[in-house]
């Protein structure tokens, strides 16, 4: 697991959990408010990005098995051409995962 | 004449040998009533599996904008509001996209499923010949324009075995046919169903169970508590806002509804996607090595359990 996202994650809600609970404690309008009002909406976008990255990640690792599928078929057909029905079928499922991971 | 009676007589019983020979070998490689309902169990349980990990991470963003939402009043200054509605609907746009992306690989799974069950269903091939041709059509138009898009040249006609065992149901010598293509279809799934797997548990304990959900109950009181202060300052100058409150912390109590909805969901879905791989090796294997049905279904209704909780959380789904 990547630690520093994680931490990123918690740190960026923790940050935000303690600007809500000071921030009406300030007048509107003050320096301080307008601070914080930004701090807040900076954060907000944060928590929305790291989340976005997560669903990339398992996007990007699905890709990675279709292309290590596609690879070790190519490879047991080269060490071993009686293994052609069964690199077939693999390459089958590689190019099937290819066309629904892509196709949006 | 004796002589020809004798190898007339030899040969009717080795022929008759013979024909016993083809019967039994028939009877061996065709399917039984049970061994088909294990593999329609497991396939009913994939298909109802593959609605949730898309649907979780919707009601996930969905929650997280409300709870975002409701720290609206905090935000007092009007162009910095006005941005920050904005580029909270640019962000949950492309998050909703990329699950989109991400739920592909369910939506290739919750295929399979559906061809599985037909592969394995000899009493109705009527009443679903129109779905399978509709599936084949479906997967069919989605290399079509594949191939259109990114100007590849992949074969259409993907995985139509289970339409062309459809064509031949009825006789012991379709039965036969049609164990030899579950066979064929359920071993060419095997490697789609452990990467699928695979990374969907890492995503939905590391991810979802760890950054996630993880503190969003405490993010959901920080802004309520923020809401009612301002609340609280607000009313020494305006009448009083008895009736505002009532509604907030109404919407504020359905939303912990709403989470504790969602960590319950993951855990299940995190329950089930273990359960998913080895069901669907026990499946390959009781139609490989016939095995009794109380050893197939152990695997299986572990997976039907699970699955069975995920649709209880979301009973109101169609």
């Amino acid at each position: 697991m990547d630690i520093e996202k994680t931490n990123s994650i918690h740190e960026a809600r923790a940050a935000l959990n303690q600007i809500n609970m000071d921030i009406a404690e300030h007048p509107v309008g003050s320096p301080v408010r307008e601070m914080l009002e930004d701090a807040a909406v900076i954060l907000e976008t944060v928590i929305w990005k790291l989340i976005n990255q997560d669903l990339r990640q398992i996007t990007d690792d699905l890709v990675r098995h279709q292309q290590k599928l596609q690879e070790l078929s190519q490879e047991m057909e080269d060490a071993d051409a009686s293994l052609e029905k069964t690199t077939a079928i693999i390459s089958k499922v590689a190019t099937m995962l290819n066309v629904l991971l892509n196709f949006a | 004449m004796a002589d020809f009676l004798s190898k007339f007589r030899y040969k009717k019983r080795v022929s008759g040998c013979v024909l016993l020979l083809v019967w039994m070998l028939s009877s061996c490689s065709s399917l039984t009533t049970s061994q088909l309902a294990a593999v329609r169990a497991y396939a009913e349980a994939t298909k109802q599996y593959s609605r949730f990990p898309g649907q979780m991470i919707e009601d996930y963003v969905e929650v997280q904008s409300k709870i975002f939402l409701l720290g609206s009043p905090l935000i007092a200054n009007p162009d910095r509001a006005a941005n920050r509605i904005f580029s909270h609907h640019v962000e949950k746009t492309a998050i909703l996209e990329e699950a989109e992306k991400m739920d592909l690989a369910f939506a290739m799974l919750r295929e399979y499923a559906i061809w599985l069950e037909i592969l394995a269903s000899r009493d109705h091939p009527a009443s679903i010949s129109s779905g399978a041709g509709d599936m084949g059509d479906n997967l069919d138009y989605l290399i079509g324009r594949y191939n259109e898009r990114f100007n590849t040249d992949i074969p259409v006609g993907l995985g139509n075995i289970a339409q062309r065992s459809l064509v031949m149901a009825g006789s012991r010598f379709l039965d036969r046919k049609r164990a030899e293509y579950l066979r064929e279809y359920l071993e060419k799934g095997t490697p789609i169903i452990r990467e699928i797997t695979e990374t969907t548990k890492t995503f939905l304990e590391e991810n979802v169970s760890g950054e996630w959900l993880q503190g969003m109950d405490k993010q959901l009181k920080s802004a309520h508590t923020g809401v009612r202060r301002q609340v609280l300052t607000d009313t020494s100058r305006f009448p009083s806002n008895s009736f505002s409150i009532i509604q907030l912390d109404t919407q504020v109590d359905g939303l912990y509804d709403e989470i504790s909805r969602l960590k319950k969901t993951n855990d299940n879905l995190i329950a089930s996607i273990g359960t998913l791989y080895p069901a669907h090796q026990a499946t390959l294997s009781q139609i490989q090595e016939k095995k009794k049905l109380t050893e197939i279904l152990g695997e299986v209704s572990v997976l039907v359990h699970d699955v069975r909780n995920l649709m209880d959380l979301y009973h109101d789904l169609p």
